[in-house]
């Protein structure tokens, strides 16, 4: 019926939208605590460098 | 720093964060269209199961979020940073969960608009539905007010007062005005591929009528053709009448169900051909609607009056089977009987517009067996269904489901009123929004007022309102028009007619099409309308049209009359028909194209 696909499509929509917004959030509190790691005082550049590199993977896969 | 945190063999962060892309694994969504569609979860869940959905997102951000913490704490632990609740990592902590939050009211803010966008989307779409509802509703009328118009009997103009005139221009101008605002309404697929259906069979049969002339004058010598037979079956007819009873016998017994279904129905099937449309639909359709197992032409109407003879006659036309279909090899195959239930969706798009209501035609077999007291109970509630319940029912958007089922979904005590529509109302899978325009109708109550038991049985009472010449007998009348074979069919006439924007009975495209343009735009030039003109002209006389078109100079001066007579040549055609169309763009648009007839410009039409 033509309102059912009037009503699938509104869906579809809001889908799309709860998705993206989602994705950004989730992006982001990784970002975050990337961020937040780096900031960690007390470690030398250079610790830090070899730090981060090993934890690239870890932090990619969160 | 005192440990290298490269030698901790364990994972640095505990942070076990969602992917970004964790909608391609769940789908929420997905299984809620699928479940919709499927009819699990009616509109009124939708926005339950979309609650849920996001409930459950809200779940993983704030997991996500707890774990990110959770990760720098772990971290700053393994790390070896000192966490005294008084250094920087207090700061490095409040300032991540900080931004946390942030972030996560940012997404709340994004979700809470979507859904906003979201209930507005559907609440303006469930308004375009609607609307479009009662445009569909319009369109019926529409057709209902040419059929009228095309259905008054044609009086000599000058015994016919100019009041008259007056209703006529008035009722083109209304025509012309619905005709304007179907313009921009799109043709639905269904009504295409019907028209399509409709033009085809109609081609067919025009072929048929050929073969029907020669089978009266030659008799069984028609049959001997296979395509003939062909033919036939294609139409549904299997059966012939017998050597004994000869093809003329045949022929008088359909003439005879011609005249008996005008005299009941007053369908016009006497100007249709023996096997025309509406003969073809008409038998089909009041076999099933009055006697499925009818045998004969006036049991099919339920008159058990008619005389035996005649009764018998039906039945000798129906011993004889004509040979099966012909088969590629060149034989012929068993014939089949013609299916009691192969209504057309013509004919039920017919019923569908005698009653006014805007459904699908394919639903009429839904409808037509709705109990009048059903239908009553429903109509009662005269501000329309989802007003009443949006009243009653707590202002909640109940689907039809829900106001028609037996469940108490709405969470209020099943009160009176509840009781009172799930005891009176009982609509099967009928969605009630379809009756929504026709509740305060004249049709509505015109068959409510009626002694019909259902639409199917009311349905029937409406042909015979209409304003068709059944007077004739059909026997006095010759069955098959010389001319069926060259007509344009009826639908495609119309269409034409629609496209052209032209009020006039689609009978008549077949006149009006061949006018060469130059006569059009002669009798336009005449911009007033031809009688305003005639009685400046023509001394102020009601001149009837034969004499405004005609050969006669008998009121007038000779130059005006020889200026029409010269100019003017639109044959049997009113010219008033065109009227409304002088000063419209759609008339303008003809007569600024190069077409030589209407024929040849709607050809440009899409």
């Amino acid at each position: 019926m033509n309102q059912n696909k009037i009503l699938i499509d509104a869906l579809r929509e809001f889908q799309k939208t709860v998705e993206t917004a989602q994705k950004k959030f989730l992006d982001g509190v990784k970002s975050s605590l990337k961020q937040s790691i780096k900031d960690v005082e007390g470690i030398s550049q250079k610790q830090e460098s070899e730090i981060l590199a090993g934890l690239e993977s870890e932090l990619d896969a969160l | 720093m005192q440990n290298n945190p490269m030698e901790n063999q364990q994972p640095l962060l505990d942070a076990n964060i969602p992917e970004s892309n964790v909608t391609e694994e769940q789908k929420p969504f997905d299984q809620l269209v699928t479940d919709f569609e499927a009819g699990v979860v009616k509109p009124r869940k939708v926005d339950d199961r979309v609650t849920e959905i996001l409930k459950n997102v809200n779940r993983e951000n704030l997991t996500a979020m707890e774990n990110a913490q959770t990760g720098l704490a772990n971290f700053l632990d393994k790390v070896g940073v000192k966490n005294d609740g008084t250094s920087e990592t207090i700061e490095l902590r409040k300032k991540q969960k900080k931004e946390l939050h942030e972030m996560k009211a940012e997404f709340d803010a994004e979700i809470e608009n979507a859904k906003d966008e979201f209930a507005q989307e559907c609440e303006r779409e469930e308004k375009e539905y609607a609307l479009l509802q009662t445009e569909s509703n319009a369109m019926i009328q529409m057709d209902e007010k040419v059929s009228h118009i095309a259905n008054q009997p044609t009086t000599p103009q000058e015994n016919v007062s100019d009041n008259t005139d007056e209703n006529a221009t008035i009722q083109l101008e209304e025509i012309a005005i619905d005709e304007e605002e179907e313009e921009e309404m799109e043709i639905p697929e269904e009504i295409q591929a019907e028209t399509k259906k409709i033009v085809q069979t109609q081609e067919m049969e025009n072929e048929l009528s050929d073969g029907l002339l020669q089978l009266r004058k030659n008799g069984q010598g028609f049959l001997a053709k296979p395509e003939n037979i062909a033919l036939l079956h294609d139409l549904g007819i299997s059966k012939i009448p017998t050597d004994d009873f000869g093809a003329r016998g045949g022929l008088q017994a359909i003439h005879d169900l011609q005249a008996a279904l005008n005299s009941k129905l007053n369908t016009g099937l006497v100007e249709d051909g023996i096997f025309g449309n509406k003969t073809k639909n008409a038998i089909k359709t009041y076999k099933i609607a009055i006697n499925p197992n009818a045998e004969g032409p006036y049991q099919y109407i339920g008159d058990n009056t008619a005389p035996a003879e005649k009764t018998e006659s039906w039945k000798i036309f129906g011993e004889q089977p004509l040979p099966g279909p012909v088969i590629e090899n060149g034989a012929t195959a068993q014939p089949a009987e013609v299916a009691n239930n192969d209504i057309s969706v013509a004919s039920n798009s017919e019923n569908l517009k005698k009653l006014g209501i805007a459904i699908d035609a394919q639903d009429w077999d839904d409808v037509k067996n709705i109990p009048k007291a059903d239908l009553r109970a429903v109509f009662k509630l005269k501000e329309g269904w989802r007003t009443w319940v949006n009243r009653n029912l707590s202002g909640s958007s109940v689907d039809t489901a829900t106001f028609l089922g037996t469940g108490n979904e709405t969470g209020l005590p099943i009160s009176e009123n509840i009781d009172r529509i799930k005891t009176s109302v009982n609509l099967g899978p009928i969605d009630i929004r379809r009756f929504s325009n026709w509740v305060n109708s004249p049709k509505g109550d015109a068959f409510l007022s009626s002694n019909a038991k259902n639409l199917g049985e009311y349905v029937k009472t409406l042909a015979g309102t209409d304003k068709q010449n059944t007077s004739t007998p059909a026997a006095n009348k010759v069955p098959v028009s010389e001319n069926t074979a060259s007509e344009t069919p009826e639908e495609k006439s119309a269409d034409n007619l629609k496209k052209l924007g032209i009020a006039i009975d689609a009978h008549d495209w077949k006149d009006v099409k061949d006018i060469p343009s130059a006569d059009l735009k002669a009798a336009f030039k005449l911009k007033e309308g031809w009688r305003t003109w005639a009685n400046r002209n023509l001394s102020g006389s009601s001149v009837d049209t034969a004499t405004f078109l005609g050969t006669g100079n008998e009121k007038t001066g000779r130059e005006d009359s020889d200026r029409i007579k010269t100019s003017v040549n639109l044959g049997p055609i009113d010219i008033r028909r065109f009227g409304n169309w002088v000063n419209s763009p759609k008339g303008e648009a003809f007569l600024n194209s190069n077409a030589n007839t209407l024929e040849e410009y709607v050809k440009t039409l899409t």
